[in-house]
């Protein structure tokens, strides 16, 4: 038990932040984000107690974080589901674009303030904040996203695409 | 990394806990793993922090009061207990006071003493269960939740001068509630080896179950200070006509329609989280029952879309409570067989919305199966008859 509790505390001193950060950028009220985010490491004690394994914590910290992200979205009255959600077929034209067209992509918001981007990125549809947010400021990998969000790394990737054009869009109508 | 996203990044980092957030939520950390659940016998309440439950109330200082009040692990801990712990007093009287005073509204006080009813309820579920329901248990459980149910009617007639809509919606999925309890703690009791247990669960789900009756029944709730002639009146009318659903009386059709526009949110949300149940629960369950359970949820989902596509209909706001109330026991149920692992619960049963596919059966559990739900449809019926 001893060594959980170690561990726990630890996860909880090196990930708070970034789970936080995470709440934040996808919950419109900062009071919801923060009882989402104790919600979150409580869930994973819990888990842990049960004798249930926990093969790496940052992940399933993320992935249980995502999951109450969900249900707030779900219970939420002002919100729909549509709006988190969108018309998301897959991709099928993007799948076809060269890998590094994203890059590209990216390269073109330099002209861009990324400090004044925050606000932008509160604007975006859900479904596209939830990658962007953790590609950019998470720093996940593809691969990674892909497991957490449940969807093929091809998903993600024109996910993240669409995002990104979503975003310079409402950045270039400011 | 382009310096665009360098400098997002950048900005985003300033988004962070305070000292005095981390420290707080560190505390509560340490007081969870200090926990211990209460030990007594193989079935475990899974606690669900009342604390969580608090709508929109500064959490924050909520926690600080309880953990300064009764000092970590103890007050998380209590939240498990039910009648016979030695944490128990702790629960009602000491965590559920300090939330029931942050409820200023009428609203939250209503919403947090339905809360308070349903714990006692599974609370009674869980002494059902285990067999050891006593006279005295029994009598102060159902003392308890009368004191609740009573706070939710009068706070629930004052949030229907303001906000008519969450009042209607608070209401129906109290009597939900109510009903699908005592249906739980019925089935729970039906085989039990102690007699006393099983006689006292068996009155106090016939107490519930006639609350909810009541409930349902009634037009505006009674409160003592009601002024408005229009209450008064529609009060006498349901005294004397006691089959009178609570929709005729509503007064502009708009507003008629914004509730069972909000009911059937409140339907739908059950429903998911009943499915987020029979998924948790599909190992463990038999193919047979995880199947009619599944028939049981879209049988509902589909009476809600018909509902939806009817144009017009007077009878809209009596057929989303019903759908509510299926909803509602059928959650309930799946909650209950989560913690119970003993008892077999499921199929649930009294689901009117069990239409067609009651037809037809492949083997003889689910022959039997039917024919408990149709003796449960006979009940109710005979029941509302019976009661003027």
């Amino acid at each position: 038990m001893k060594d959980i509790q170690e561990l726990f505390r630890n996860a909880f001193e090196r990930h708070s932040d970034e789970l936080f950060r995470h709440a934040s950028l996808r919950l419109p009220d900062r009071d919801r984000a923060l009882e989402l985010t104790q919600e979150c490491f409580l869930r994973a004690w819990q888990y842990a107690e049960r004798g249930e394994e926990i093969r790496e914590i940052r992940p399933f910290l993320f992935r249980t974080l995502r999951h109450l992200i969900i249900d707030e979205y779900r219970k939420a009255k002002s919100f729909s589901l549509d709006e988190m959600l969108e018309d998301d077929d897959g991709g099928q034209i993007e799948s076809h674009l060269p890998r590094d067209y994203t890059n590209t992509l990216e390269a073109a918001f330099d002209r861009f303030d990324g400090a004044r981007a925050v606000e932008a990125m509160r604007e975006l549809p859900d479904l596209y904040r939830e990658v962007l947010a953790m590609r950019y400021i998470d720093s996940l990998t593809i691969s990674e996203i892909a497991a957490l969000v449940e969807e093929s790394e091809n998903v993600v990737s024109v996910r993240l695409h669409r995002g990104l054009k979503k975003l310079r869009a409402l950045l270039e109508s400011e | 990394m382009t310096s665009f996203f360098k400098q997002l990044k950048r900005e985003m980092q300033e988004v962070r806990l305070s000292e005095r957030e981390r420290a707080l939520m560190r505390r509560v950390l340490e007081s969870a793993m200090r926990a211990r659940p209460p030990q007594k016998s193989p079935i475990r309440v899974t606690p669900s922090p009342i604390i969580f439950f608090i709508p929109r109330i500064a959490s924050a200082l909520a926690f600080v009061l309880i953990l300064a009040i009764v000092g970590g692990g103890t007050a998380y801990a209590a939240e498990g207990a039910v009648p016979g712990d030695f944490l128990y007093p702790i629960k009602v009287s000491v965590n559920e006071k300090v939330v029931a005073a942050l409820a200023q509204s009428a609203e939250s006080k209503a919403t947090v003493h339905a809360r308070f009813a349903e714990r006692r309820m599974q609370e009674a579920e869980a002494l059902s269960a285990r067999g050891t329901m006593t006279a005295e248990a029994k009598v102060a459980l159902e003392e308890r939740f009368n004191d609740h149910a009573q706070v939710v009617e009068e706070a629930v007639a004052a949030v229907e001068e303001e906000n008519p809509i969450a009042a209607a919606d608070i209401s129906a999925r109290f009597e939900s509630a109510v009903g699908a309890h005592s249906a739980v703690i019925a089935r729970l009791s039906e085989k039990g080896e102690d007699t006393e247990s099983r006689r006292e669960s068996e009155n106090l789900s016939r107490t519930l179950r006639e609350r909810g009756r009541r409930l349902a029944r009634a037009e505006t709730p009674v409160a003592p200070k009601v002024e408005r002639s229009r209450a008064l009146e529609t009060a006498q009318f349901s005294a004397e006509d006691a089959t009178m659903t609570r929709s005729a009386a509503l007064p502009a059709d708009d507003t008629d329609a914004e509730v069972v526009a909000r009911i059937e949110l409140t339907a739908s949300t059950t429903l998911k989280e009943a499915e987020a149940h029979l998924s948790a629960l599909r190992e463990r369950l038999g193919a047979t029952t995880s199947a009619r359970t599944k028939a049981q949820i879209s049988n509902i989902r589909g009476l809600i879309k018909k509902l939806h596509e009817d144009k017009g209909g007077s009878s809209k706001k009596g057929r989303i409570e019903r759908a509510l109330n299926d909803a509602v026991t059928v959650k309930t149920f799946l909650e209950a067989q989560e913690k119970f692992r003993e008892h077999i619960l499921l199929p649930a049963p009294d689901i009117e919305s069990n239409g067609n596919d009651d037809e037809s059966g492949d083997s003889d559990t689910q022959g039997d199966e039917q024919k408990e739900g149709k003796k449960g449809w006979k009940e109710k019926e005979e029941g509302n008859s019976g009661e003027d």
